[in-house]
């Protein structure tokens, strides 16, 4: 599964840091994530979703 | 205009900073993981110590005193999982169910060598659980360098 979190974190000039802090999460995870090493629970991916303001379909794409 | 190769180099050029709360949530797991270790520890070397006549007091409180290096480990290994998100409990899981395995191999071999041989039991199944410990944190380090890496 491929994500968009690192080009919309960027685009809020968050860091992964504090993209964690947001989300309740290690930035291990965020990192994680990011370069495609894990992919989130749905509770999680719904969190990502609402926190950028989109649909999950439109942060990940199977 | 951004090129793809200022991206590059700012990635890596740029050092990823921990939260507050993250920093010390590993500062308590390693000086709990340092804790456990050095009682259990302890705790293995009690059998060492008995001088095999019959049981007395002291044989009791050296039981005692492994019991507690034993419920340390637990304590540790309990407080993490529940401190960690959803990735670090996957690679816990990951990490104990591999160990648990080494371990019921490691059991059975110390039965066999135990009942083939003359080797005394208790000192083999230190050794597993030594070994098992061990191979665990390993595994646990490897698994979060692993998801770290930022390749």
């Amino acid at each position: 599964m491929t994500n968009r979190l690192r080009e919309l974190r960027t685009a809020q000039n968050w860091s992964q840091a504090d993209i964690a802090t947001k989300l309740d999460v290690s930035r291990q995870t965020i990192n994680a994530i990011e370069t495609g090493k894990y992919n989130p629970s749905l509770p999680l991916a719904f969190k990502i979703a609402r926190l950028f303001g989109l649909h999950i379909e439109d942060v990940f794409t199977p | 205009m951004t090129s793809k190769l200022y991206i590059v180099s700012m990635k890596n050029t740029t050092k990823p900073q921990e939260s507050a709360s993250e920093i010390n949530r590993q500062r308590t797991q390693r000086r709990n993981a340092a804790i456990t270790i050095a009682l259990l520890a302890l705790a293995l070397m009690m059998p060492s110590m008995s001088n095999g006549e019959a049981v007395g007091a002291w044989d009791y409180a050296w039981a005692g005193l492994s019991f507690i290096g034993l419920m340390a480990l637990v304590y540790t290994i309990v407080t993490n999982y529940r401190q960690a998100d959803e990735l670090q409990k996957v690679l816990q899981l990951k990490a104990a169910g591999i160990a648990f395995l080494a371990v019921v191999v490691g059991l059975f071999i110390a039965g066999l060598v135990h009942a083939l041989t003359d080797v005394p039991l208790a000192p083999v199944m230190q050794i597993v659980t030594i070994a098992a410990v061990g191979l665990w944190s390993t595994l646990l380090s490897y698994l979060n360098k692993r998801s770290a890496d930022d390749k």
